[in-house]
């Protein structure tokens, strides 16, 4: 009895677990998307593992990121279950139905929504990791062939985590359940709205403060520095959230009541019930809309980030030296041809037959090796220097590395002679060639062909500035995707958020544009009212957030020169999606309300 | 005597011909003259309901026709039915449908917005209304901050402002208790009496005796009219109540 209940419910109310569902799934979607990337069985098997770790640790971050906010997104949705339902939930309790099973049948419903999003994201997310996989293979040129589209253990962790929010989610609804009265469930809907008449001098204050806090948030994000990272941050969010919710509380009450009492403005059809509505709504929903411009600016400065490191691609420095080979082949051979070679430099080497690794020590005198100092001079041009005799024996870096991989990592067997005692020696000959390319970005195409030929062949090459280059590109892009999908969760949670708290408040709605009408109004004009209504909603958090991330920005000034290059296009593309976003709610939200 | 309403022969029928179809209206002919008060009383299921949307455009009758006013409601189109609704009827609802986050004055000003009326017209109109049902001083106020008694007279003057041709009211006692149900039926015979033409739709034979007259209306015909003519509202009720007992 309490399933077919329970299903009949679900029928009835299908839109609006329609809108749910959907936020749900993606969360889901992304979430399992970001875990299997990150813990993908193919990035470990790659034998360049250090690119495939940058990619792991990247989308590892980004996956904490995104499950704490998907934390409270469901606590938070899970609220709208129990309000969409409460009024049936009174019904059951008056027709005599128990408590328990009441909460047996919450419980039930809970976890059935749960498990049936949850499995759905997983399906879709492993379509997902698959075209991801392959978009990051070809966009950041891995060298493995695909990535698995279902990762065992992140089809378990995303079952876990996803299920024991939905259990704890379902536990506090039902604890909500048991305490209100039947009759308090029957009559919510029908409870008319509140309106909280502040005074003047209240609104007032809340306004100032809204504004203060405000500014000491933004004041802390212009004069960023990393020390007491988690205090300043703390400030920032608080500040930003506090002061988002007093100005809205206070300031837009006060314009729309202003806007109100001019009646040349407001006396033109139903625009005086459009304003009442957009107050009522600005007032009941001051935390749902604080919340959402916050996640507003998370989504477009994530999407604005991302954007971002692709800028960064030009300021990678890498090493000195773009290839470092121990290995000659014909092949090879025809790629380097097609380099812009610099410098193209080798140093001989024998195996001998006491065991120890004979160099032409002439050929270095000769030509002298440099480096670039990377871990000292972070600078966009580090200085060159020169391999003293000391670093080439005792110091390890990149470009002296290739000598330690000849001695298999034992550099006491190498002993540096000259030319004519080293054509004495007896043994195998080899050499290690060095080449330098005028600039890294004109040849990356052949650069990678390089990679090709030698990744698996030839242990020295990983060493080479181009592999340096490479990784870092790796890490950047990285990010730039990590960037595209958080934007995308937190935009569609958001969306789905604003989208579902406005909806709940349609049936209370409903009678209201009935008696509208009967006195007269045309289909026409309350759908205008409601457009417009919608987009002040939709508006006003958006507007906040992009303010926010304008200033977020200043945050990333450490990272990239101008972190707000290019904002403009990024703002564009997400006011698109949320615009889109708006219209399905309109859509929706009209079809509910609006007498057919 | 000036005709307000006039319906001739009006039927409607629910249902696509391949249903069963249902006939809840049969062939209902009546007039209103203007400066009446008419009770169209019935239980539920009894057509009252369908024959006041007929009446207020917000259903169309199967057959027969429908005059309000200047208004020949089965010829007209949606634009034109809107404005009929905006201009030529006054509405009383069940339960005042005042809206919560608009004031006392805002709430009656809705009829005249709707109608494109400039502002200082409708300021005075307002106050006009509100003087005549002594609401002036609530009019700033949100309706949750006053009574039940004073939020009935807003209602009404939301209904009156704009000077329908007819006030139709639909259960106005229906969620209210005896005294405030009293009050709101004596301030709508004190409205009639200043020569208002209302028309209410009740299932309460309370409520009908204080009509002038009286259509009962049964499986969708009208199965009798009942006027008041001289007697009191208290001696109607006793008549009233007589005829109940006599047909039981």
């Amino acid at each position: 009895m309490i399933l077919k209940l329970s299903l009949n419910g679900f029928k009835k109310q299908w839109r609006d677990y329609i809108v749910l569902f959907s936020g749900l799934i993606v969360a889901a979607t992304i979430f399992y998307m970001f875990l299997a990337v990150t813990i993908n069985p193919e990035l470990y098997k790659d034998s360049i593992s250090l690119s495939s770790a940058a990619l792991s640790i990247v989308f590892g971050m980004g996956e904490v990121f995104l499950g704490v906010v998907t934390f409270f997104y469901l606590i938070y949705a899970n609220t709208f279950l129990l309000n969409m339902r409460q009024k049936e939930y009174g019904m059951f309790l008056t027709l005599g139905a128990k408590r328990s099973k009441l909460v047996q049948m919450i419980f039930f419903e809970t976890l059935i929504l749960g498990t049936v999003s949850t499995l759905i994201g997983i399906l879709l997310g492993g379509v997902l990791t698959k075209v991801v996989g392959n978009l990051l293979i070809s966009q950041l040129e891995l060298t493995i062939p695909t990535l698995s589209a279902f990762v065992f253990d992140a089809v378990l962790w995303t079952l876990v985590f996803f299920m024991a929010l939905f259990l704890i989610a379902s536990f506090f609804n039902t604890q909500k359940l048991l305490r209100t009265p039947a009759i308090k469930l029957l009559k919510e809907a029908e409870r008319p709205a509140k309106l909280y008449g502040q005074k003047p001098i209240v609104r007032l204050i809340q306004a100032v403060l809204g504004v203060a806090f405000l500014a000491v948030a933004y004041a802390q994000l212009m004069d960023f520095s990393m020390d007491n990272l988690k205090f300043k941050l703390s400030v920032i969010f608080f500040g930003i959230l506090i002061g988002t919710y007093l100005l809205f509380n206070s300031f837009f009450t006060v314009v729309i009541n202003l806007l109100m009492k001019n009646k040349g403005l407001s006396y033109k059809k139903i625009r005086l019930f459009t304003m009442g509505q957009v107050k009522f709504r600005i007032n009941s929903l001051n935390t749902v809309l604080s919340i959402a411009s916050i996640m507003f600016a998370l989504a477009l400065g994530a999407m604005a980030v991302g954007q971002r490191f692709q800028d960064l691609n030009k300021k990678i420095v890498a090493n000195e030296y773009a290839v470092m080979l121990s290995t000659k082949t014909k092949a090879l051979d025809s790629q380097i041809a097609k380099l812009h070679v610099k410098s193209d430099q080798s140093y001989d080497y024998k195996y001998a037959k006491d065991g120890k690794i004979y160099v032409n020590k002439t050929q270095l005198d000769q030509h002298p090796l440099y480096y670039k100092d990377l871990m000292h001079d972070m600078s966009e041009n580090p200085v060159t220097k020169k391999v003293t005799k000391k670093q080439l024996t005792k110091e390890f870096f990149p470009e002296t590395s290739p000598f330690l991989m000849i001695s298999n990592f034992k550099p006491k067997k190498l002993r540096y002679v000259s030319a004519t005692e080293f054509n004495k020696v007896q043994g195998l000959q080899k050499s290690l060639r060095y080449i330098r390319v005028k600039d890294i970005h004109q040849d990356l195409k052949v650069l990678q062909k390089i990679e090709i030929l030698a990744t698996k062949k030839d242990p020295v090459f990983q060493f080479s500035g181009y592999m340096n280059y490479r990784n870092g590109m790796m890490m950047t892009g990285a990010f730039r995707f990590m960037g595209y999908f958080l934007s995308l969760a937190f935009l569609t949670m958001l969306a789905s958020t604003l989208m579902f708290k406005v909806l709940s408040a349609a049936l209370q709605d409903k009678k209201r544009y009935e008696m509208l009408y009967k006195i007269g109004a045309s289909v026409k004009v309350m759908k205008a009212s409601i457009r417009h209504e919608l987009a002040i909603t939709f508006i006003v958090p958006g507007v906040m957030g992009t303010i926010n991330v304008i200033f977020g920005l200043n945050f990333f000034k450490k990272i990239f020169d101008n972190p707000w290059n290019g904002l403009w296009k990024e703002a564009l593309i997400f006011w698109v999606l949320y615009a889109l976003y708006y219209l399905v709610t309109v859509k929706i939200y009209q079809k509910i309300v609006l007498k057919k | 005597m000036n005709k307000i309403v006039t319906v001739r022969d009006i039927t409607k029928t629910y249902g696509s011909k391949r249903e069963k179809q249902y006939q809840a209206l049969k062939g209902i002919s009546f007039e209103v003259e203007a400066g009446e008060f008419v009770a169209v009383m019935g239980a539920s299921g009894s057509g009252k309901s369908t024959l006041l949307n007929c009446l207020s455009s917000l259903d169309r009758p199967t057959t027969g026709s429908i005059q309000v006013g200047d208004f020949d409601l089965t010829k007209l189109k949606n634009k034109k039915l809107t404005e009929f609704r905006s201009k030529a009827i006054g509405f009383i609802f069940q339960d005042f449908n005042l809206l919560e986050n608009l004031t006392n004055r805002e709430n009656i000003a809705l009829p005249l917005t709707l109608q494109g009326k400039k502002s200082r017209e409708i300021n005075a109109k307002i106050e006009q209304i509100a003087s005549r049902l002594g609401i002036s001083e609530i009019l700033d106020k949100y309706p949750t901050a006053v009574s039940g008694g004073q939020k009935q007279r807003v209602a009404a003057a939301r209904a009156l402002v704009h000077n329908p041709s007819i006030v139709l009211a639909d259960e106005p006692t229906g969620a209210l208790d005896s005294n405030s149900a009293r009050e709101m039926l004596k301030l709508m015979s004190d409205l009639n009496q200043q020569g208002v033409t209302i028309l209410m739709v009740t299932h309460d034979l309370f409520s009908a005796s204080f009509a002038n007259r009286i259509l009962s209306i049964k499986d969708g015909l009208i199965s009798e009219q009942i006027a008041k003519g001289d007697k009191s509202q208290q001696e109607f009720y006793r008549d009233l109540i007589q005829r109940l007992e006599m047909e039981a």
